[in-house]
């Protein structure tokens, strides 16, 4: 996929900044949005996708390819902040607060999370893609209908199956 | 289990979620596959909500109070209806839980302090707070009483108009109730008032607002409470709030129920949402009494203000044709003697704006200017002048003496605007005008009093300023000829004028610079510098030779000029302990001194000299946290100094650098980020 690849090679340049213009998102309100921090960086995520003009075929597939970036930007932050102290002012370090805030309702490390996720994805793609897209994309259950093409009766019953899916591969410790 | 097989069991989950007990059980049993079935029942034995719930998922319990259903979702967070059994009572609670990523400690604060208060809140028609806390994910939530209802717009779609006004008469009780008691509502909105199953309106979230804003002026990630569309001005420029920002909101409240009406009605919404502050009702009391009057058909105070505001309004701009007319025709152009003395109310006033806009500019500007964190005020100050000097420039006519202070203060005005002489606000183009207008003023003023030698001088002082902004602004050569102007004003003695030729000197090496002559560039700088020089030699405690030959001196760009500069700046700052430009000027000698050392390889002397600089730097950001311009210096000044560690071979140190400058750069736009993204290329991380 040649926007995935153009955008991978940007991941580098562009992870701080996500932090910074996420930051900054944050801090205009948005009336009747309940965002997650996750949601929050994909935002900011989008904004500068408008900067960096790559050319994408439809919404879902850059929605799908920003998603997957956006949990390796996670993943990449949260094993680099390791046991290392949060530093930094009171500021809002989108980053760190999407990766408490998963690993607080998943109730394990954000690592875990993302392995099993992984082992979804071998056993039903699909329903891994629509956990993605909610987790790390933000999105509600009717955009991710929207942007899968599906419907949302079908995408709620991915959504509601892959959640006990997960919390039984994770809570069994 | 894969496949077919697993959809199967997808959809056989799905399904029996949506059930409960024996039915859901019913469903399983059906299943006629084991297997299925079993991998069925395993995954519904996994069901815990609180297992990445994420938007739209509701919580079982909330403190004390367990979760019934979602009763509505807001900016906020989402609002439940929860119900408390304990021992043998139920009592149904509206449960605001406020969502992931707010403050929750000051918003806890916050929220006892208002509690306290709100113990007087007792009022049929006021939602009484009940409760607060923590949940254990560790977000905080609010227990109001639960009023089953709708909100007053809603409910009102039904009602006449009389009936609405009624109701509304009502609410203002309530919200006058609420002022009496030392609370503002602070958001009142039609989604804040409900109207219960009786027909009283009650009002909800009195003081959440409060406890929910983040008032700490500094941060920038601040979190405001308001809903944009009942927002009075001043709560919206982030200004204190009175009892009048409710009537502003109470106003538009009206105006959303009255249906568009004209007349009387009209009025009082117009004055209840009046954009200044003195022009509304004081309190939601009498903005009450008027409503009444207006539904038992008596003439509403709404009306009265209107015109007597607009007739003074007129008198005031015009008073001297007023009193001049009065005065030449012996007759009075309005009944009674009330032109003239109209007149002269109008004089008096006018001076007082006029003192006002000095005082204004000159006495607070320069009290502000040397503080600490003083650039948000100043930002103030230049707002507050602007409109002030163009009101009285427009009504100055011919007095020469108003002209050349009007003159000065423009140029006051300007130097806060942007010009390079002094620390500012970075706006080149509203400087230019600011500048333009002096010029215009005092040029009128030579034409009419050609003897008068210092007109002349302070057109060439205002001549000079203008040059510095058409540098600025990409115009050399209208700088020059600005600047060969000033020269030929400024042929007296006095120290003033003197300074004067060396700042139009300055202006055209300048100039020669930027149309690539570097040569007279180079000599009409050395022209300056000898002046300065002169002048500090004669009076060292004199501050402005001294800081133009600290200017001068720099611009040359040499080792030699730059230490010239210091050695200036450190004299300056001297003078001044606390004059904050100063400290930064020497701070940015320090660095300019680094950075030429680092051209010239030596690196000990830059890490010397830069750390002088990165000293001040700090110092200053973490004092005066809105100062950008500081902070992109301070960003520049620690990747330089990373340069430096690398060329002496401390990557370790190196990186720490890059790390301060991307917590410092948070925030930020423009160069300090570009800067940012390609150090961190070049370190590699």
């Amino acid at each position: 996929m040649g926007a995935e690849k153009s955008l991978e090679a940007m991941l580098p340049l562009v992870y701080d900044e996500l932090r910074m213009v996420a930051a900054r998102y944050m801090s205009r309100e948005r009336e009747g949005h309940t965002l997650q921090p996750t949601a929050l960086v994909h935002e900011a995520f989008l904004e500068l996708q408008k900067q960096y003009a790559v050319d994408f075929s439809n919404r879902a597939q850059f929605v799908g390819v920003a998603a997957r970036l956006m949990r390796r930007v996670l993943l990449h932050h949260a094993e680099a902040r390791g046991a290392e102290k949060r530093g930094g002012p009171a500021a809002v370090l989108s980053l760190d607060t999407a990766i408490d805030g998963l690993e607080a309702q998943a109730a394990v490390p954000f690592a875990d999370l993302h392995e099993a996720l992984e082992r979804l994805a071998v056993m039903d793609p699909r329903q891994a893609q629509v956990v993605e897209l909610r987790c790390f994309g933000g999105l509600t259950i009717e955009e991710t209908a929207e942007a899968m093409e599906l419907s949302v009766a079908t995408v709620k019953r991915e959504w509601q199956v892959a959640r006990l899916w997960l919390k039984r591969e994770l809570g069994g410790g | 289990m894969t496949g077919e097989r697993w959809e199967r069991v997808k959809e056989l989950v799905a399904a029996a979620l949506e059930l409960d007990g024996a039915a859901r059980e019913a469903l399983l049993a059906g299943e006629v596959d084991a297997e299925i079935r079993a991998e069925a029942r395993s995954l519904l034995a996994a069901e815990d909500p609180a297992f990445l719930p994420l938007p739209g998922a509701m919580p079982a319990a909330i403190g004390p109070y367990r979760i019934v259903r979602e009763l509505g979702r807001g900016g906020m967070g989402a609002v439940y209806l929860g119900e408390r059994t304990g021992g043998d009572f139920e009592q149904a609670v509206a449960i605001k839980l406020i969502k992931r990523g707010m403050d929750t400690d000051a918003i806890l604060g916050r929220f006892r302090e208002e509690r306290r208060l709100q113990a007087r809140l007792n009022h049929p028609n006021i939602v009484r707070l009940l409760d607060g806390g923590v949940t254990e994910s560790g977000l905080p939530y609010f227990v109001m009483e639960y009023v089953d209802g709708q909100a007053l717009d809603e409910y009102c779609s039904a009602l006449d108009l009389r009936a609405r006004l009624g109701l509304f008469l009502t609410v203002c009780d309530a919200v006058d109730f609420a002022h009496r008691n030392l609370i503002l509502h602070r958001d009142l909105k039609a989604a804040n008032v409900l109207v219960d199953r009786e027909g009283r309106p009650k009002l909800l979230d009195f003081g959440i607002a409060k406890a929910l804003d983040s008032e700490t002026g500094l941060t920038q990630v601040g979190w405001r409470a308001l809903t944009p569309e009942v927002a009075s001005p001043e709560q919206m420029a982030g200004g204190p709030l009175t009892t009048a920002s409710d009537v502003y909101s109470l106003g538009k409240l009206l105006g959303k129920l009255d249906g568009g009406a004209a007349g009387d009605l009209g009025l009082i919404v117009a004055r209840a949402t009046a954009g200044a502050v003195e022009e509304r009702y004081a309190t939601a009391a009498l903005l009450r009494e008027d409503l009444a009057r207006y539904l038992a058909g008596e003439p509403v105070r709404a009306r009265a203000g209107g015109v007597v505001y607009r007739a003074r309004k007129f008198v005031r701009r015009r008073w001297k044709s007023v009193a001049v007319a009065a005065v030449v025709g012996g007759a009075l152009l309005f009944t009674g003697g009330t032109a003239i003395r109209e007149g002269r109310r109008a004089e008096r006033r006018f001076k007082e704006v006029r003192q006002l806009a000095n005082s204004l500019l000159f006495e607070l500007h320069d009290a502000i200017a040397p503080l600490e964190g003083s650039t948000e005020a100043r930002a103030l100050v230049v707002g507050k002048a602007i409109r002030y000097l163009d009101q009285l420039a427009s009504e100055a006519g011919d007095d020469a003496d108003l002209q050349r202070e009007l003159a000065q203060s423009y140029l006051k005005l300007g130097q806060v605007q942007g010009s390079y002489f002094e620390a500012n606000l970075g706006q080149v183009g509203d400087a230019h005008a600011s500048f333009a207008k002096a010029v215009v003023l005092l040029e009128g003023v030579a034409k009419r009093q050609p003897l008068e030698v210092m007109v002349k001088a302070e057109l060439a002082q205002a001549l000079l300023r203008l040059a510095t902004t058409e540098n600025a602004g990409g115009r050399p050569e209208e700088a020059l000829r600005l600047c060969e102007r000033a020269l030929g004003l400024l042929w007296m003695p006095h120290w003033r004028a003197q300074l004067g030729k060396g700042m139009a000197h300055f202006g055209r090496a300048e100039a020669y610079l930027r149309l690539g002559r570097k040569a007279e560039s180079t000599a009409a700088r050395e022209e300056a510098i000898s002046i300065f020089a002169g002048l500090v030699a004669k009076d060292p405690a004199n501050r402005e030779p001294l800081r133009l030959l600290a200017n001068a001196s720099r611009r040359l760009g040499t080792e030699a000029g730059v230490a010239r500069a210091l050695e200036a700046d450190e004299k300056l700052a001297a003078l001044a302990p606390k004059d904050t430009p100063a400290k930064l000027n020497v701070a940015a000698d320090h660095s300019y001194l680094g950075a030429l050392a680092m051209r010239a390889g030596k690196f000990a002397v830059a890490e010397r000299e830069l750390g002088l600089a990165l000293g001040v730097l700090r110092a200053h950001c973490a004092a005066d946290v809105k100062d950008v311009r500081a902070r992109g210096s301070l960003v520049h000044n620690l990747l330089l100094a990373g340069q430096v560690e690398v060329k002496l071979g401390r990557a370790g140190a190196a990186r720490e650098m890059v790390r301060e400058a991307e917590r410092a750069a948070e925030g930020l736009k423009g160069e300090a980020v570009e800067e940012l993204r390609k150090a961190r290329g070049e370190l590699g991380g």
